[in-house]
């Protein structure tokens, strides 16, 4: 791949990358899709969603994950993107309270598309953020502030004091910082395919007829 | 176009069962017809009266260059940026595993500067390796045809027009052997220009793109021509330029689309049926509809007869297509136009008479003459998938049960305790990224499993199911069994779209991959299938379509099918 200037990413392919590395690091197909979503959800919304991947799957290699609503133990924690669907579902409470959720950003996403319970504070720790069904009010902090290895996640009904959110309009790309990430994401993405052999090569896509004619 | 004098648009009859149109053996038998996404295109760009001219022609005498088309819309440019390359021949391979072709493409959205060619020009001649932007909508890539790029240039360098019998059976200069859009290699999103009504439908950029690289493929030949003898070389005759259409190489890699876009497979097939069904519905016709009809029947037999095929497959289905068609004119000869209903009795004639392959030609035959009945549904063939993607955790698990039951029943003819019936795997390969089909019990393939086989998920998700109390809630279910998740929603979009789902095994050791591969062409409107193996196919793709300096002055649907006097 060219490092070349103004090398950017659509929300798409970030989406079905994302989806292939969630695959190649163990989780369900289902749930991998959701991550896809998660991803390129962010990222239109202007948050470094791989990198909130990237990390969360790296520390998946080697972390353990709890199965709610099994109390997490010392070095447990919530997969964000099962919390985040389980409350998108209806599996958890609207109002409810979860103690360490890794990469939590990865899970915020999700809680925009719980119905009937909009709109919602979630606390990422200290971080209050305003869900609403045109999505997640960002200001007044930074994108890099979501960058939250784990954190306890509390979500409540919002007050009328909720900030308006405007939905987009055009979704950005994902820009040429996250290369690292991408490069990281394509590694674990390759785990989902098959070494190649000649015997496959042929067999597999069917060739053996010329193609040069 | 001949005026349908009377009908009615009772839905009488209704449209065709799913169980009986979604069996591979039928949807790897349609044929082009005028909703088909090629013809669509044309259609608009006629009627708004688009204006195309070539901007930009840097092309050396050994063919290497760059070069640039504009469409100019009523609203928008785009341009096509063409880069030929000279490619020695042993690097020439259709495979998606090659690093070179003769020339490779990309769609840009609006007037292409010379800073954005320099930097197209770094990029798109790797494709795969290479990155476009988001002004970006289409990355293609296209070889010559050994048989027929020589031929035709040096015809033309001598001042001679080629034969057209040696051009028929081949029908291109170049083939593409890839178009890639929708976000891929950092295109621009599809969402962001799907709303674009020039690109209402499918895959309208990259049809654009292909019909912009026929262009392209004809100018390179008649420009080598002309650098090789100045002093004698003519340009192509245009009834004989009309019978050069665009190649395509399709593999595996476009299999899976299918299964991948239920929602949207629907809204194809759906538009197909209620354009069968509205036409089936006619309760009149005059002499001159059934004589329309058979012309164009003749036409496609002639199309039949020109259609050739090494593989057994194609060639089987080839043959019965002719008899098919000369059984219907018969059938047609005989025919009183005073039938009640009339071409809903030739529909019942052919499904009693007529192969599979010569019932679904009868299908797009029927449909041909009548677009003042149907060509509207040209605009319902696409889907917002991320509308269905979210899955409904509040539904039953009773609900979710009765769901698979209706949509799934076809599942239960399975059994899928035998070999035979898990006999595939598809799978993607390390090597292009591109998905292929495998043998389960006899390669190590199994952990790198693709979700591309609904019928046996169905089953796992029923087998599982059967052990939850009906007013359990679907997101408890998916708490517990995650791994059916991809299953449960794929369940609640299929749910309400009756032809969303091919009803038949994907990964059967019977199973023919080509099958998939010729239903997403039909659509695109390819006129001829040429497997060569069951795994990947050559296509034609306007062949016989007007060019953009001949569109206005030529209706592009009465040239769908080869001429009489051809």
């Amino acid at each position: 791949m060219n490092e070349a200037p103004h090398v950017s990413w659509s929300l798409g392919e970030t989406c079905a990358l994302a989806t292939k590395a969630a695959r190649g690091a163990g989780m369900p197909w289902g749930l991998a899709e959701e991550t896809g979503f998660s991803v390129s959800q962010l990222h239109a919304h202007g948050l470094p969603g791989v990198a909130a991947l990237c990390r969360y799957l790296h520390w998946r290699d080697t972390g353990t994950i709890a199965a709610w609503p099994d109390k997490t133990g010392p070095n447990q924690f919530y997969c964000p993107i099962i919390i985040g669907t389980a409350f998108m579902d209806g599996a958890l409470p609207s109002i409810v309270k979860i103690d360490a959720v890794r990469e939590p950003m990865l899970m915020l996403p999700f809680i925009g598309k719980r119905t009937g319970s909009l709109p919602l504070k979630v606390y990422l720790g200290d971080l209050l953020i305003h869900v609403s069904q045109n999505g997640v009010a960002i200001t007044p902090h930074k994108a890099i502030d979501f960058l939250v290895a784990s954190a306890n996640c509390n979500i409540r009904k919002s007050d009328e004091d909720a900030p308006e959110i405007t939905a987009l309009k055009d979704a950005q790309r994902v820009e040429q910082c996250h290369f690292g990430c991408i490069l990281t994401l394509q590694k674990f993405a390759k785990k989902t395919y098959a070494p190649a052999t000649e015997k496959s090569r042929l067999a597999g896509a069917g060739a053996g007829l010329s193609d040069n004619d | 176009m001949v005026p349908t004098p009377r009908h009615h648009l009772k839905n009488f009859p209704a449209t065709r069962p799913a169980n009986m149109v979604m069996k591979l053996a039928r949807i790897g038998s349609f044929h082009q017809s005028r909703l088909s996404f090629m013809r669509v295109l044309l259609r608009r760009l006629k009627a708004e009266n688009w204006q195309f001219r070539r901007v930009l022609w840097q092309i050396d005498g050994n063919g290497v260059g760059v070069a640039t088309y504009e469409a100019i819309g009523p609203v928008r440019t785009y341009t096509l940026v063409a880069f030929a390359h000279d490619l020695p021949a042993e690097q020439r391979s259709d495979r998606v595993i090659a690093e070179a072709w003769d020339a490779t493409f990309t769609l840009y959205d609006g007037v292409v500067s010379s800073e954005d060619i320099t930097r197209l020009a770094a990029n798109v001649p790797l494709q795969e390796a290479g990155r476009i932007s988001g002004n970006e909508f289409v990355l293609s890539r296209a070889n010559r045809s050994v048989r027929l790029f020589d031929y035709v240039t040096n015809c033309l360098a001598q001042g001679v027009q080629p034969d057209v019998t040696e051009i028929e059976p081949i029908g291109y200069l170049m083939r593409t052997t890839a178009v890639y859009g929708s976000g891929k290699f950092g295109a621009a999103d599809r969402h962001l220009w799907s709303r674009r009504i020039e690109f209402a439908g499918s895959f309208q950029p990259e049809l654009l793109t292909v019909w912009l690289i026929r262009t392209f493929t004809v100018d390179i030949v008649e420009h080598i021509a002309w650098q090789k003898s100045p002093e004698t070389a003519v340009k192509l005759d245009r009834n004989i330029r009309r019978r050069i259409g665009v190649g395509n190489s399709t593999g595996l890699g476009m299999a899976p689309f299918l299964i991948n876009h239920p929602s949207l497979i629907h809204a194809w097939i759906n538009a197909r049926e209620t354009a069968l069904a509205r036409v089936r519905s006619i309760d009149r016709a005059t002499q001159a509809n059934i004589d329309t009809l058979m012309n164009l029947s003749r036409r496609a037999l002639i199309n039949a007869n020109e259609w050739t095929s090494d593989s057994p497959y194609q060639t089987a289905k080839t043959s019965g297509l002719r008899d098919d068609l000369d059984q219907l004119l018969a059938y047609l000869s005989e025919f009183t136009h005073k039938t009640p209903h009339p071409f809903n009795a030739i529909y019942e004639w052919g499904s009693s008479n007529l192969s599979i392959e010569g019932q679904e030609q009868l299908v797009s035959l029927l449909l041909e003459d009548h677009g003042h009945l149907i060509d509207d549904l040209a605009a319902n063939m696409s889907a917002d998938e991320n509308a269905s993607f979210h899955i409904d955790g509040s539904m039953c698990v009773g609900k979710l049960k009765s769901i698979l039951d209706n949509s799934y029943s076809w599942v239960k003819s399975i059994d899928y305790s035998e070999t035979s019936a898990l006999a595939r795997v598809w799978y993607v390969s390390e090597e292009k990224l591109e998905p292929r089909l495998g043998e389960r019990f006899k390669e190590p393939i199994e952990p790198y499993e693709q979700p591309l086989a609904p019928g046996r998920d169905a089953d796992l998700l029923q087998n599982c199911l059967a052990h939850w109390d009906d007013e359990s809630l679907v997101a408890s279910f998916l708490l517990a069994h995650p791994e059916h998740r991809h299953f449960v929603r794929r369940a609640q979009i299929v749910a309400d779209l009756p032809y969303a789902e091919i009803q038949d095994n994907t990964i059967s050791a019977n199973m023919q991959p080509i099958d998939l591969l010729r239903c997403k062409l039909s659509f695109f409107g390819a006129s001829r299938f040429d497997p060569r193996s069951d795994r990947w196919l050559r296509i034609t793709m306007y062949q016989g379509s007007p060019f953009p300096d001949e569109l206005q002055s030529l209706d592009p649907d009465e040239l769908a099918y080869p001429p009489l006097q051809h």
